[in-house]
């Protein structure tokens, strides 16, 4: 029932942060695939038996018998997932532990960090064959790549209390979580600097899909190849660059059976496509220079517009 | 003329020969059905096309010498809209007028290829004809498991252009009358090498009937012009900018090929960056993209002296040469410090008189 169970909550979870990151794909969100993990029943009796917490009737009180964890790259995606397991419907969700609630009561602290969760179903629901029951808990786990890290380190050695950790082991473990914190927040800023460069290209790519779409009637299918040809044709996007692919469009609409004849050929499923035809109109020179396609592959734009390509030793 | 939109629609392809040792004509070989290419080679096909006749080659819009009863132009006029027999009819005697006009001996022969279609932004219709002469060449298949090398002849319509010529007869406003309403393209590699433009005459007037175009004079001026005023208005340096009007001079009065294109230009003696604002620059100047015949008659003074104006008042004014090779011109600080500001020229002559 608890396999089921695990099994449950993290297809149902993995959807929910899908829609939530749309349409960034889950698969990388996730940077270790998700699985969820049943405990063995020797590390159930020993976590009743010797833990030095009272359980009246452990089988039932202890609440990670299945359990699953989530490592993200940055702390503030620790919040989208928090955010999934808040709003699903199947379950009741209560917050065991929240190492940003932990480091506002013990500033001076450095120790392990991570947002624990309980889930427990709210009413009986079947899953693959099995019933599961009401109540029945789930663990989930949700930190990011390097408090992984630090817990892995850590793991079974320092916080069993068969392993008395010397002070200078628990000191050098802290000054790690320490580093990690510093590191997560510069991580944190080189994102937002990557987001902002990134800008505009998103938004380029953003006209493009939508153009494409209204242009061609057919269905792009946006690949890496989109964003080398975007990365590399949009210096040729200029202010106003929406208006103007429009109205170029317009005047060249014998472009869209040309896209749709050679449809089967990937680049030509690329919303990029229009941004290279564009580039080619206005900078017909230089638009080839250190870009990512090559010549046999420029060819035919050219051709369609009546150009020619330069000579590649020009 | 910009060749985009080019959309093929019949095509049938016949062989030309070259004339028997006795100079009497060898009939040619006829095809008797519209050939059905595949997507791909329509593709590769257009490609030749706009290639040839894009502007950064030699494609030339010639005038119409010819257009009475019986030329060319007006056969392939009534080959427009024409059931798939009637055009398969007109373009067999289109190879017999080309069999026609190749009097000399040393004329090889060649697949010759008659289509139909529209082109441009209206689309026009058209009629085109390629002559294209054969090569051989090597293939590498597989035969099974064997890798194989085949010799192939009469392999046709490869990138090397020159081994073909086209003439492409547009037909803008048939109502009007002959030879208004019709424009006649020709794209032949030897009419822009020099002396060889009479290894290209049969093709363009003896065949198609037309004439090199006349305003080769007025068309060499203001490609000049505009692109002294464009050269002057750039961003260049004041050094870099003499260069680039040094260059156009050349280009303009010593260059040996009869015809040039301004891409031409461009892309010989303008900085990489600049080549496409010249282009559009032209564009916007309504300067044709397709090649002019490269004639200085009419241009007078403006290429035997240079005029060079320092300040509001002073002008120095020499001959191209004579500024190239006896006059050195360069920028230097002025006296309070401020830098480029003072010019500093060196004639390596004495002073001789005044006018």
């Amino acid at each position: 029932m608890y396999e089921a169970w695990g099994a449950f909550v993290s297809e149902t979870l993995t959807a929910a942060v899908g829609r939530q990151i749309h349409p960034a794909s889950v698969d990388l969100f996730f940077r270790i695939p998700l699985k969820y993990r049943c405990k063995e029943e020797p590390s159930l009796l020993a976590k009743a038996f010797h833990r030095n917490k009272p359980y009246a009737d452990p089988y039932s009180e202890i609440e990670d018998k299945v359990g699953l964890r989530i490592v993200v790259l940055f702390s503030e995606e620790i919040r989208i997932v928090e955010r999934a397991i808040q709003g699903c419907e199947y379950w009741n969700s209560s917050k065991a532990r929240d190492f940003e609630d932990e480091r506002a009561a013990k500033p001076f602290e450095f120790d392990y960090q991570s947002l624990h969760y309980i889930v427990r179903a709210k009413s009986a629901v079947g899953y693959n064959g099995v019933d599961i029951a009401v109540g029945t808990p789930c663990e989930i786990q949700v930190r990011t790549i390097l408090q992984h890290a630090y817990s892995e380190l850590t793991h079974d050695t320092i916080y069993k209390p068969s392993i008395q950790a010397e002070p200078d082991v628990k000191r050098a473990a802290a000054k790690s979580m320490a580093l990690i914190e510093a590191t997560d927040d510069y991580f944190s800023q080189v994102r937002q600097k990557l987001e902002l460069a990134q800008a505009p290209s998103k938004q380029i790519a953003g006209t493009l899909e939508r153009e494409y779409r209204a242009f061609t009637g057919l269905n792009p299918e946006s690949s890496p190849l989109n964003t080398l040809l975007v990365d590399h044709f949009r210096q040729w996007a200029k202010e106003g660059f929406e208006v103007d692919l429009a109205t170029f469009l317009r005047e060249k609409p014998f472009l869209a059976d040309r896209i749709r004849e050679r449809a089967s050929e990937l680049l030509y499923r690329q919303p990029a496509v229009l941004l290279v035809y564009w580039a080619i109109k206005h900078a017909p020179h230089q638009a080839p220079r250190n870009g990512p396609l090559t010549n046999e592959e420029l060819a035919p734009f050219y051709s369609d517009l009546g150009k020619r390509l330069p000579d590649a030793s020009a | 003329m910009l060749f985009e939109n080019l959309s093929v629609g019949r095509l049938v392809v016949h062989e030309v020969f070259q004339r028997a040792t006795d100079r009497s004509i060898r009939p040619p070989a006829f095809a008797d059905a519209i050939e059905n290419l595949s997507a791909e080679a329509l593709g590769a096909f257009r490609l030749r096309m706009t290639d040839a006749l894009s502007g950064q080659t030699q494609s030339l819009q010639m005038q119409i010498l010819q257009y009475g009863a019986g030329s060319l132009l007006e056969l392939s006029e009534s080959l427009i809209n024409t059931s798939d027999a009637d055009f398969i009819t007109g373009s067999k005697e289109i190879a017999n007028k080309l069999a026609n006009a190749q009097l000399a001996r040393n004329i090889p022969g060649g697949i010759l290829i008659v289509f139909d279609g529209r082109v441009g932004v209206p689309a026009i219709p058209f009629v085109g004809i390629i002559k294209a002469e054969t090569q051989a060449g090597f293939r590498r298949s597989r035969d099974g498991s064997r890798a194989v090398v085949e010799f192939l002849q009469n392999i046709f319509l490869t990138p090397a252009t020159r081994l073909y010529k086209i003439g492409m007869m547009l037909f803008d406003d048939v109502s009007k009358s002959m030879p208004d309403g019709r424009r006649i393209f020709v794209f032949d590699s030897n009419i822009s090498l020099s002396n060889r433009e009479a290894a290209a005459a049969y093709f363009y007037d003896g065949f198609l009937g037309c004439g090199l175009p006349s305003d080769g004079p007025y068309e060499t001026a203001k490609f000049f012009d505009l692109t002294k005023e464009y050269i002057r208005k750039s961003g260049l340096s004041a050094e870099e900018k003499r260069d680039a009007v040094d260059s156009l001079y050349v280009f303009v009065k010593n260059e040996q090929e009869p015809t040039f294109t301004a891409d031409q230009f461009g892309c010989r003696y303008l900085p990489s960056e600049l080549q496409d604002p010249y282009a559009a620059f032209l564009e916007t100047k309504k300067f044709t993209p397709n090649a002019v015949i490269r004639d200085t008659s009419q241009m007078g003074n403006r290429l035997r002296r240079r005029r060079l104006k320092f300040g509001g008042d002073i002008e120095l004014s020499a001959s191209p040469e004579a500024l190239k090779d006896k006059v050195r011109i360069e920028a230097i600080p002025a006296e309070d410090g401020q830098e480029d500001r003072w010019t500093r020229i060196t004639i390596r002559e004495r002073l001789t008189g005044e006018q």
